[in-house]
């Protein structure tokens, strides 16, 4: 499976890739916003994407927001990665669309966490919710 | 395999972790070894701990959670690390000047990611500050901070070269 990874700390965004790779995900990086939002525009675009809330170019939000106000199908599952850890914020960034967060710098199993039940649960739900194309 | 660490310690090593490495048992290796970095010591008058100097700077179990124990990935985000702060310290250091506090409030914002995630926990607390500095639009108090900045990631990267000589082949 595809994944997108927008973030323009080098570091964030090395982390991030190793552990994906290694956890058996295919891993496009984009260094700020407006390319984030070019991958996503493209035939085949990841479905999975973990967007820094704060880049240049387009921030997360804003890529949320975009996504969410095009059609629904397929599903884009959208992480913000934040260093904002104040209540308020996060609450804007769940309304923007993102379906949820994770608070920088954090630990690789809160990610791992996240990630295959999370994903399974929503494929699940997907399926469910449109059961023509879920065969 | 006491067997191997007995060899490898007869034949001049100074400590031993079998791979995978597991970040706790390096870790004890490591303060086997003595002066690590991050030290916590505690007084036998009071039985209190306390941080070694300047050096709650600088947090190496985080570190090493994060990067599961692949000390490649830990050479590589070390050397991330020390030339993407050097640009984003540059980057900061221009828009004070220019007098761009939303210019500086990102540079900040950034330097501050990258430093959390490499448990430069002071200079990532710097940042955090310069970072509201330039939403309150303090550029004069900015610049003091700037300066602490750079002497917190000048030492954070020394201990991180360190750390990667120890670690990293």
């Amino acid at each position: 499976m595809k994944i997108l990874i927008a973030d323009d700390d080098p570091v964030s965004s090395r982390l991030l890739d190793r552990l994906l790779v290694k956890w058996g995900y295919e891993v496009i990086a984009a260094h700020d916003g407006s390319e984030a939002w070019e991958v996503l525009q493209a035939e085949n675009s990841p479905r999975v994407a973990l967007l820094a809330w704060m880049m240049p170019g387009i921030d997360g939000l804003e890529i949320c927001r975009r996504v969410r106000a095009r059609s629904a199908h397929p599903y884009v599952y959208i992480l913000l990665l934040t260093a904002n850890d104040k209540v308020g914020n996060l609450v804007e960034g769940l309304e923007s669309g993102a379906d949820d967060y994770l608070t920088k710098p954090f630990h690789p199993q809160e990610l791992w966490k996240w990630f295959p039940q999370e994903l399974a649960r929503r494929r699940h739900q997907e399926a469910v919710e449109s059961p023509t194309s879920g065969k | 395999m006491k067997g191997d660490r007995e060899r490898c310690l007869e034949g001049g090593m100074d400590g031993y972790v079998s791979k995978p490495i597991r970040p706790d048992a390096l870790f004890s290796e490591l303060a086997r070894l003595g002066p690590a970095s991050v030290q916590h010591k505690t007084d036998p008058a009071t039985g209190t701990t306390t941080d070694s100097g300047a050096i709650s700077a600088f947090d190496r179990v985080a570190l090493f959670d994060r990067v599961e124990g692949d000390m490649d990935l830990l050479g590589d985000i070390i050397e991330l690390f020390k030339e993407d702060s050097v640009r984003q310290v540059a980057a900061i250091r221009e828009a004070i000047d220019k007098k761009q506090a939303d210019a500086l409030r990102r540079a900040a914002h950034t330097l501050k990611g990258t430093c959390g995630n490499l448990g430069a926990l002071e200079a990532a607390a710097t940042a955090l500050e310069l970072e509201k500095l330039a939403a309150a639009g303090d550029l004069p108090h900015a610049q003091e901070s700037l300066r602490s900045l750079e002497e917190q990631i000048q030492q954070a990267s020394k201990l991180l070269d360190e750390l990667k000589q120890e670690c990293v082949r």
